[in-house]
């Protein structure tokens, strides 16, 4: 704890294969954590987080909820550093991956985002590029090349469950999939650069409930390879695929717990009003 | 029989002797704003039939692969001036399209906004400059202590065509969507791959629209090469931009000055081909940003 932090894997970017990147020091069990500490978020003047404080256990999934505006999607964003992709957006406070802070100066953005991936509340997959190519996008900047891409392109597309429905038309355009289809593939293109968290922005939210389900069921099969953090409007959404939730009212964290404890025994007030559907 | 039955009560009916004149000044209104139209519509039909008939005649395959006959003599053909033309129009569009799409994608992507809304308004004045007062610019620029140039001519074109490319791109580049960025940003990739690799590709479509409109404004720009391009009486057909070049319109111009019919037909032939060659393009760039509009829907 005492050794100077390892910003070497995120200061980097070499070409270099995906499978041969060595698994970097984390928690004890191997997984990646996020610890958030203090954080302050602003566009502008505008405060929209306030000494927010939280950690996500690895291979854990935490579904943060509370009404609109309170700064779940904004908290997401600060972890994998698109926040400031908005001008007159800035942060105070730090977010360490695995004990280092993102926002440390020698941190290389894109380095970070290849290890924190994200999936928006929208499927997006580039309309320009063909099934395979969307999921090969982060890949083959990474310098993977050939047949490579295409075994990781098969791997991801196995696990989100769509190798069996899209195997035969892999050079269709990315966008002539259904919506729930095309969310399992922005999935895998997040997942196929073999990313350490997972960051999802109200992933359902677009989709029919059976692609709801079928999402749901695929984040707990994911939780195993991946940290996860859910930003959910669903309070049963969260019931159902989260391990603890965070709740968050006007840009400060209410409370965080294991999900059992947040439904049956909430210690705040405010968690027991909102979980109840008094308000929100 | 219903009306009998059922009366519509004064207040449903409308006023008498109002509701009779405003009936007649909508039917005037509507009356008027479709001469309009069709006055707008038989304007362009009256150009395109009158060249089409003074111009059909004369086009025949020794106007299209001859030179001009030797003063005097008959018959001969604009060839040189196809040819001229088509290069002019390529050089000036190789220099216009790539500056206009980088201009774009900096007022797009990285330019901040008051200096991006700065940037539009530039080229929209530079949009609006007489191509004369461009014409003598350049002239003063480049022809005065030299010699009048191909190259001369196609700079005077790029500046014509940049703010048309330009434009077209920051509208074609603004409608792709924010989360495709973000998609692509989230993703690890770097902002130039990100435009490279994402925005271009998306915006394609209405990209190649931009370019087939700003070759379709310079391919009957003559006040330009009035200035830079004019002088080629005897020139025949040349591919050299370093001398004065043959182009459709300045030819347009002379064969009408002329006293002989023989040469008013070739310009009226001339004419035609330029105009045809205009509408096609036109066409063209329609098709394109209807298929462009469909592919970024998604």
């Amino acid at each position: 704890m005492l050794s100077p932090p390892n910003t070497e894997k995120m200061e980097k970017i070499e070409p270099r294969h995906i499978s041969a990147m060595a698994p970097s020091p984390s928690q004890a069990g191997g997984g990646h954590g996020i610890t958030v500490e203090r954080l302050n978020a602003y566009y502008g003047q505008r405060r929209v987080i306030t000494e927010l404080s939280i950690e996500l256990r690895a291979n854990h999934v935490t579904a943060l909820i509370g009404p609109s505006g309170s700064g779940k999607s904004t908290v997401v964003r600060c972890i994998n550093r698109m926040h400031e992709e908005i001008p007159g957006a800035r942060v105070e406070g730090s977010i360490r991956l695995d004990g280092v802070d993102v926002y440390d100066r020698r941190v290389d953005v894109t380095a970070l985002r290849r290890l924190v991936g994200m999936v928006f509340q929208r499927p997006n997959p580039f309309p320009t590029m063909s099934i395979h190519d969307n999921v090969a996008a982060g890949l083959r900047l990474a310098g993977v090349r050939g047949a490579a891409v295409r075994e990781q392109v098969e791997r991801s597309l196995r696990a989100v469950g769509l190798w069996d429905e899209v195997k035969d038309r892999l050079n269709q355009a990315g966008t002539s999939l259904s919506g729930g289809q095309q969310q399992r593939l922005c999935i895998a293109r997040a997942i196929a650069v073999e990313p350490e968290v997972i960051l999802m922005d109200e992933p359902c939210s677009a989709l029919d409930p059976l692609a709801t389900l079928r999402i749901e069921e695929l984040i707990s099969e994911l939780k195993d390879r991946f940290t996860i953090a859910i930003v959910t409007h669903n309070m049963q959404q969260a019931a159902r695929v989260a391990d603890s939730i965070a709740f968050l009212l006007d840009g400060r964290l209410i409370e965080h717990g294991p999900t059992a404890q947040i439904f049956t025994n909430p210690r705040d007030e405010r968690t027991e009003q909102y979980v109840t559907g008094k308000f929100g | 029989m219903e009306a009998a039955l059922h009366p519509i009560p004064p207040h449903l009916a409308g006023a008498g002797a109002g509701r009779r004149r405003r009936r007649a000044v909508n039917r005037l209104v509507e009356v008027l704003s479709m001469l309009a139209a069709v006055a707008a519509v038989a304007v362009l039909l009256l150009v395109v039939i009158s060249v089409l008939v003074k111009g059909l005649p004369a086009i025949n395959l020794d106007l299209l692969t001859h030179d001009p006959a030797p003063f005097g003599q008959s018959g001969g053909g604009i060839a040189n001036s196809l040819v001229g033309s088509a290069i002019l129009i390529a050089l000036a569009t190789a220099m216009s399209v790539p500056i206009g799409i980088l201009i774009a994608i900096y007022t797009s992507e990285f330019a901040p906004p008051g200096l991006s809304g700065a940037i539009r308004f530039a080229l929209d004045i530079l949009n609006g400059v007489p191509t004369i007062i461009t014409g003598i610019f350049v002239f003063g620029l480049l022809v005065v202590g030299h010699q009048q140039s191909g190259w001369a001519g196609a700079i005077a074109l790029a500046i014509v065509e940049l703010p048309i490319v330009a434009r077209a791109a920051q509208e074609v580049l603004d409608l792709v969507p924010r989360a495709l960025q973000e998609a692509a940003l989230a993703l690890g990739l770097r902002r130039w791959r990100v435009v490279l690799r994402v925005v271009l590709p998306t915006a394609a479509g209405g990209l190649l629209t931009g370019a087939v409109l700003g070759v379709a404004r310079v391919a009957g720009e003559t006040a330009p090469l009035l200035f830079t391009s004019s002088i080629f009486s005897n020139v025949g057909l040349t591919t050299n931009p370093g001398a004065p070049m043959p182009n459709i319109p300045v030819t347009i111009f002379s064969l009408s000055e002329s006293p002989s019919p023989a040469d008013h037909a070739q310009a009226w032939a001339a004419a035609l081909l330029l105009i045809l060659f205009v509408l096609a393009l036109s066409v063209t760039a329609r098709t394109f940003h209807e298929r462009s509009r469909r592919r970024i829907r998604g």
